[in-house]
């Protein structure tokens, strides 16, 4: 299940709100699953206040993640061709802390039988100085707040958004077991299953009501949605290193 | 011909240093007159016109 978020730069897009516990965060970790039909360039993956925290694909075929800081910016800029081919079941993992030593954090990329790993970067700038307030600005899935139409063209099977920088180890759990949530979790969200044709409410399973609210789209498939382990990505979990089975925690139940 | 080399290199260094410099100050007049939805390894002219100087004319057009 999914949500279909339709042509490029259309108005299509899920919003969760600007939170408290949303807000502003220190070290986080965004990880998704999405499909895309086109990689269009300038079309925004996710954002909370526009060019703040934004991740975006670019001209050029990279795609870059920035956070603003109070005086140089953090900015990953991700190689061209980084992203998969359209129509790849793709998962993405972003993290950062701003407070840890160099590197503080980094862009993964996986696919259902490829474990997420770190890109190549063409520019990759920690950045230095305060957070800056994203508190007043909403956090959108496939847009940005501000810009109506911005999606790209694809969809999309599954948000989260931690308030920690998560080991690759957790990311790896949650790429291949999306009923794990971790513990730091703000936003953990199957899209496509709730609502008449896939919109309205999207429900957080973090506990924290940051529950998402769509615009436009329809439910579509889209594979990667393992609410319950299978054991077709358990080779891809050995593949990474770890023991198998999943190890689970905090189990949701659609 | 090494010491040429050097200045050349040192040069590198400089523009690099310049360029971080602007950067840092351009996000700082597009947060207030434009948007920072770039990355910072865009080139110059394209931040400054398609960032900055495209708010900056829109605004100039709803004044008028």
């Amino acid at each position: 299940m999914a949500l279909d978020f339709g042509a490029a730069f259309s108005a299509d897009w899920v919003s969760h709100g600007q939170d408290s516990s949303i807000s502003t965060f220190s070290a986080r970790t965004v990880m998704m699953w999405f499909n895309l039909d086109v990689l269009d360039n300038y079309a925004n993956i996710f954002s909370k206040r526009s060019g703040v925290f934004l991740c975006r694909i670019m001209a050029t075929g990279e795609f870059f993640v920035n956070i603003g800081r109070s005086s140089v910016w953090h900015t990953y800029v991700a190689t061209a061709g980084s992203l998969p081919a359209a129509g790849t079941d793709t998962f993405l993992a972003f993290t950062h802390d701003s407070t840890a030593g160099a590197p503080q954090g980094g862009i993964y990329i996986g696919t259902p039988t490829a474990p997420a790993a770190e890109v190549s970067y063409d520019t990759f700038t920690d950045g230095s100085g305060t957070i800056i307030d994203d508190s007043t600005w909403d956090l959108v899935v496939f847009s940005r707040e501000g810009d109506a139409a911005s999606s790209p063209n694809g969809k999309c099977s599954f948000f989260s958004y931690c308030n920690s920088r998560l080991s690759l180890q957790e990311i790896h759990q949650v790429q291949f077991n999306t009923s794990y949530v971790p513990p730091s979790a703000r936003v953990f969200t199957h899209y496509g299953i709730h609502g008449a044709s896939g919109r309205g409410t999207q429900q957080d399973w973090s506990g924290n009501g940051n529950h998402g609210t769509v615009t436009l789209t329809t439910k579509a498939d889209h594979a990667p949605i393992q609410i319950f382990p299978r054991p077709r990505y358990w080779a891809a979990w050995a593949a990474a290193g770890y023991p198998g089975p999943f190890p689970l925690s905090r189990p949701v139940f659609n | 011909m090494a010491e040429q080399a050097y200045k050349n290199i040192e040069g590198c260094e400089s523009l690099k240093e310049e360029r971080n410099d602007a950067i840092v100050m351009l996000r700082q007049v597009c947060e207030d007159w434009g948007d920072n939805d770039w990355a910072d390894n865009l080139h110059l002219a394209d931040i400054i016109e398609k960032h900055l100087w495209r708010h900056l004319e829109a605004r100039a057009v709803m004044a008028d």
